[in-house]
């Protein structure tokens, strides 16, 4: 009648959220929400897509407002919560609002750089914890924080990490990868490894299209698709061995795919279907790559903007040419992706094909190789 | 014996869910999906029945031997120690 180990999909997610969002999809239940609780930050990041130098604090929600929008959206079925930001713990009500919205029965994960912890934090923490922490790792030292995060907070991050580890939290740490931090993805993964927690690190960047004027594909932080390809595959040689590398470079399909759709399909992750995102001044978008205006949460009430998002992403289409691709479970091309790269949800994003060729090609010529030696 | 308080039970699009907050979410980081049956055990657990009421008010309500139920109601508790859900008065 219960269940204490939690059963896992082959993509790392619990069964239970997988067979939730199942059930979820085809009831138009909003299971997943992210409240981006502020567009400020301490760091500058040069790839940001919220941050922007002058947020104006007074249009940022209040404390109230967020948990009386919490309490809506868990009753229309909302269980999982993301907090995320700017920085969130930069408010001064986060603990407010997070111990509320934890104690209505929401399972909280949280996006942070960790630099702002406090020892009031950490034991607020200990009373009510988060299911997750999700830690942005910029860098293996304080002058690659400085070089891109505008920020030497290396030493105080990591201190911050191990003292959230060591009080027993879920900690998981995620490294957005860029020409500033790319010579010390190995150190990030080492710092991972030494101390037993996850790292996530993704070279592929959205163009910031929410804080750009809508200046699709433009993205200047960010790396050439050949070089995104290059270095996505140098996070991975980090914690798959070459025997691994082989294996899933000798299961790809071999040859040049054939695109070949008329029609594009609807969208296929659960923005807009399961899932929603606030952004801090209230509008509700499927996600948070998205530049539109939304819908108010303030001025239309949750139902109401949920609903709203829904129909908007319900006749979203993506690329014909994306449709029937035999690449597209292991591209990273979505609605969104696709909006910022190049305007529009149906435009096939160049820059996003190149990088999942080259990637597949690089593997497959590096490691088959490997492959075929140890073979013989 | 008494329910562990810092679980809140929500029913999320037909399921019976529990989530730990406090402590016990520390120690058991997740949630509990329990069957519907299991859920209205709970719920008589938290309206202050006792173990010997349980068996004879599920008779009314589900259709089983009483030995089999007995048993069944038994193991489930057992299970509910041992997960710190059910703790000691």
């Amino acid at each position: 009648m219960s269940n204490s180990q939690p059963k896992i999909t082959p993509q790392g997610e619990p069964l239970i959220s997988a067979y939730l969002h199942n059930r979820a999809k085809t009831r138009g239940v909003p299971l997943a929400g992210n409240f981006e609780l502020t567009a400020r930050c301490n760091f500058n990041c040069k790839m940001c897509y919220v941050h922007q130098q002058h947020c104006p604090v007074e249009k940022e929600l209040s404390a109230d407002q967020w948990i009386a929008i919490g309490r809506a959206a868990r009753e229309r079925g909302m269980l999982f919560l993301l907090l995320t930001g700017g920085e969130p713990f930069l408010r001064p009500d986060f603990a407010e609002i997070y111990t509320e919205l934890r104690k209505l029965g929401l399972l909280i994960s949280i996006n942070t750089n960790a630099s702002l912890l406090t020892d009031e934090l950490l034991e607020v923490f200990k009373q009510y914890p988060p299911v997750r922490i999700n830690i942005s790792l910029y860098g293996g030292c304080n002058e690659t924080y400085r070089s891109l995060c505008g920020n030497a907070a290396y030493d105080l991050v990591t201190r911050n990490i191990l003292r959230l580890k060591d009080a027993g939290f879920d900690v998981k740490i995620n490294c957005s990868v860029t020409p500033y931090n790319v010579s010390d993805v190995p150190a990030i993964y080492a710092f991972g490894k030494e101390h037993g927690l996850p790292v996530q690190a993704m070279t592929y960047m959205y163009p910031p299209v929410r804080i750009n004027d809508c200046n699709y594909g433009d993205a200047p932080a960010r790396f050439s698709a050949e070089d995104a390809a290059k270095y996505q595959l140098l996070c991975r040689e980090q914690y798959l061995t070459p025997e691994q590398l082989a294996a899933s470079a000798s299961a790809l399909p071999e040859g040049e795919n054939e695109c070949v759709g008329e029609l594009g399909e609807p969208i296929r992750c659960r923005a807009g279907r399961t899932a929603f995102w606030l952004t801090w001044d209230g509008r509700m978008l499927p996600c948070g790559m998205f530049p539109n205006d939304g819908h108010s949460v303030v001025e239309a009430g949750f139902d109401a903007a949920w609903e709203g998002t829904r129909r908007d992403t319900a006749v979203l289409r993506m690329p014909p040419e994306c449709t029937n691709c035999e690449k597209k479970n292991r591209c990273v091309a979505c609605a969104a992706a696709c909006l910022a790269e190049t305007g529009s949800t149906e435009i096939k994003p160049e820059y996003i094909c190149r990088m999942t060729h080259l990637l597949e090609h690089l593997t497959a010529t590096k490691y088959c190789e490997v492959a075929h030696e140890t073979e013989s | 014996m008494k329910l562990n308080p810092e679980l809140i039970h929500r029913n999320i699009i037909g399921e019976d869910i529990f989530i730990p907050i406090g402590q016990t979410a520390l120690e058991r980081n997740g949630v509990f999906v329990m069957s519907p049956v299991g859920a209205r055990i709970w719920e008589l657990l938290g309206e202050g029945k006792d173990t010997a009421e349980l068996v004879p008010l599920l008779l009314e309500e589900y259709e089983v031997e009483p030995e089999v139920l007995k048993a069944d109601v038994g193991e489930f508790l057992t299970e509910l120690s041992r997960l710190g859900l059910l703790l000691e008065e």
